[in-house]
């Protein structure tokens, strides 16, 4: 099933299924609107407690306002609903301890991730928030990936490390933000040492 | 706020040079590819970030820590877990690998020693890396399929199974310095259960890189090994689990010699008594090459394991034959043996794993 066909449907752009399973209703922080169907859901931890929690019928997710998820944007909640759709139904993996973790990246979810590195960070960040554990394995390992192969210089490129000199510098900029009086008692400090002084005080 | 700028700074260079123009759309494309290119891996949440260091190889775990002081800490607060790693020592040639299971092998970091005479390179090619509290000087060299430099000949030869486009050779003649270096600095960003030790005798009667500690696995090959050389390697390395001598050894064995108190042992070419090795043997799992026996020692053996008086700890003996085919029928005979349905497993389970 290819990223456009999956059945997520943006309620605002789409007809409403007509299937007689449970959808909920979510709302991100751009307040866009979807529709995800219950087995779809429970590729979410997080997600599946919350509404079983809520214990929401058929009418209350109708009727009450749709679920607020306020961390996540819509583009990558789509992305995310759209992967959870692909995989509904699928068994949750469990950590088997084996490094480097074998982790097999499927063609819909390649096609799904061809996306540029500033999503894909929002969307392991939403896979993480939202505990989807194989949507976190796979991204995961998109990103490891990226690594193969490369030089210290190339991957400070590619994972935009900062280099020694930069932490150095950010982390004195950090000192001063936080601190702004004790750049002045450095100061202080220094010229009365200049002058000779033995005791600060 | 940058758009704008460039902005302004094209329409104003307009005027000035087409050509500058052209340079700024390009400067500009090249900053938004890099941008676009690059992944924020440090923001991600803990979690996350933990996730990607499980997915990743060990040698690009091994790189990701040389980049900055940061990375190196954090990996070090996080050690990663490698099962299995494997030191290769071959003349002026310290390679780390590790491995998942007896057939693969993923190298982890390959550092080469050459002479200062030797030198052939620009100044700025050469690389300081801080390895385990040593700085170490290190020539960054690609090699590829159609690569001619010595990295594609060293890897031709050793026939790895995986490997990187880049390699470090150390510049430095004293191997004992980048050894012990290249060992700390694994150590500090990996947790390691097995130590496998792969040297040539020759080699390692020079005295080279013999300072590799807690090795559970050792491998000689290339040339016969005298037998006290061997207790002294035995000596060097108490928490031996397995031993492989590929080559001939030389000189007579005593009954209490170390050899026989490790867990597995298997020596390719032993040319002598094979009843004096399995019967003087404590550990579990024994493979003898071209040793010396006959019907009657083998008779003597299987009766002796199946009644348990003999050999309490071994799971498996597997030895070939010097000399005449023996005749296994007479051995039937004698044991009254039955046919019974066997999975035999695979050929290299009978080694030294």
């Amino acid at each position: 099933m290819s990223v456009e066909n999956a059945p997520v449907v943006d309620v605002d752009e789409a007809a409403i299924p007509v299937e007689k399973k449970m959808y909920y209703r979510f709302e991100s922080n751009d307040k866009k609107e979807f529709r995800v169907s219950e087995l779809a859901i429970q590729q979410s931890e997080t997600l599946n407690r919350l509404v079983e929690a809520m214990g929401y019928t058929s009418e209350d997710v109708e009727n009450k306002p749709a679920i607020a998820i306020e961390n996540i944007d819509g583009k990558t909640l789509k992305l995310v609903f759209q992967w959870c759709e692909h995989h509904k139904g699928e068994a949750i993996p469990v950590d088997d301890g084996s490094v480097p973790k074998i982790v097999e990246i499927p063609e819909f979810d390649a096609k799904l991730m061809d996306i540029d590195n500033g999503l894909l960070f929002k969307l392991i960040w939403a896979a993480d928030y939202l505990n989807i554990v194989q949507l976190l394995n796979v991204s995961c390992k998109k990103v490891a990936n990226m690594a193969q192969g490369k030089t210290p210089a190339q991957l400070r490129r590619v994972y935009l490390l900062p280099s020694d000199e930069e932490d150095e510098a950010a982390k004195r900029a950090a000192q001063e933000a936080q601190d702004p009086r004790a750049r002045e008692v450095e100061e202080e400090f220094e010229e009365r040492k200049r002058q000779g002084g033995n005791s600060f005080f | 706020m940058d758009d704008q700028l460039f902005l302004l700074l094209s329409v104003t260079l307009s005027f000035l040079a087409p050509s500058a123009v052209a340079f700024l759309e390009y400067f500009q494309s090249h900053l938004n590819s890099t941008k676009k290119s690059s992944f924020k891996l440090l923001k991600l949440p803990w979690l996350a970030f933990q996730e990607v260091l499980k997915s990743m190889d060990h040698s690009d775990i091994f790189m990701l820590s040389l980049c900055s002081k940061n990375t190196l800490n954090i990996l070090k607060f996080r050690k990663t877990k490698v099962n299995w790693l494997c030191y290769r020592d071959y003349q002026n040639e310290l390679s780390v690998y590790s491995r998942q299971s007896f057939d693969t092998k993923d190298l982890v970091f390959f550092a080469r020693t050459i002479p200062n005479c030797h030198r052939s390179v620009g100044e700025n090619r050469l690389k300081v890396v801080r390895l385990g509290g040593t700085n170490v000087q290190c020539l960054w060299e690609k090699f590829g399929i159609n690569s001619t430099s010595v990295f594609k000949k060293v890897f031709e030869r050793v026939n790895f199974h995986s490997f990187k486009d880049y390699g470090i050779e150390c510049i430095d003649t004293n191997r004992a310095v980048v050894q012990q270096a290249v060992e700390n600095y694994i150590h500090e960003i990996f947790t390691v259960k097995c130590i496998e030790l792969e040297v040539t005798a020759k080699d390692y009667l020079k005295k080279h890189y013999r300072n590799i500690s807690g090795v559970t696995d050792l491998t000689l090959s290339d040339v016969k090994i005298e037998t006290k050389d061997l207790e002294e390697m035995l000596e060097m390395h108490p928490n031996l689990k397995s031993i492989r001598i590929d080559r001939y050894l030389s000189g007579p064995l005593s009954v209490d010699s170390r050899i026989f108190n490790i867990d597995n042992v298997l020596l390719y070419q032993y040319f002598r008594s094979a009843p004096f090795f399995w019967q003087n043997f404590k550990g579990r799992y024994l493979a003898i090459g071209r040793g010396v026996y006959n019907e009657w020692d083998v008779f003597e053996f299987v009766r002796s394991w199946i009644s348990g008086t003999k050999y309490p700890h071994l799971k498996l003996l597997v030895v070939t034959k010097e000399g005449r085919r023996l005749n296994f029928q007479w051995i039937l005979n004698q044991l009254r043996a039955s046919t019974k349905e066997w999975n035999r497993p695979p050929i290299h389970e009978y080694w030294s794993r």
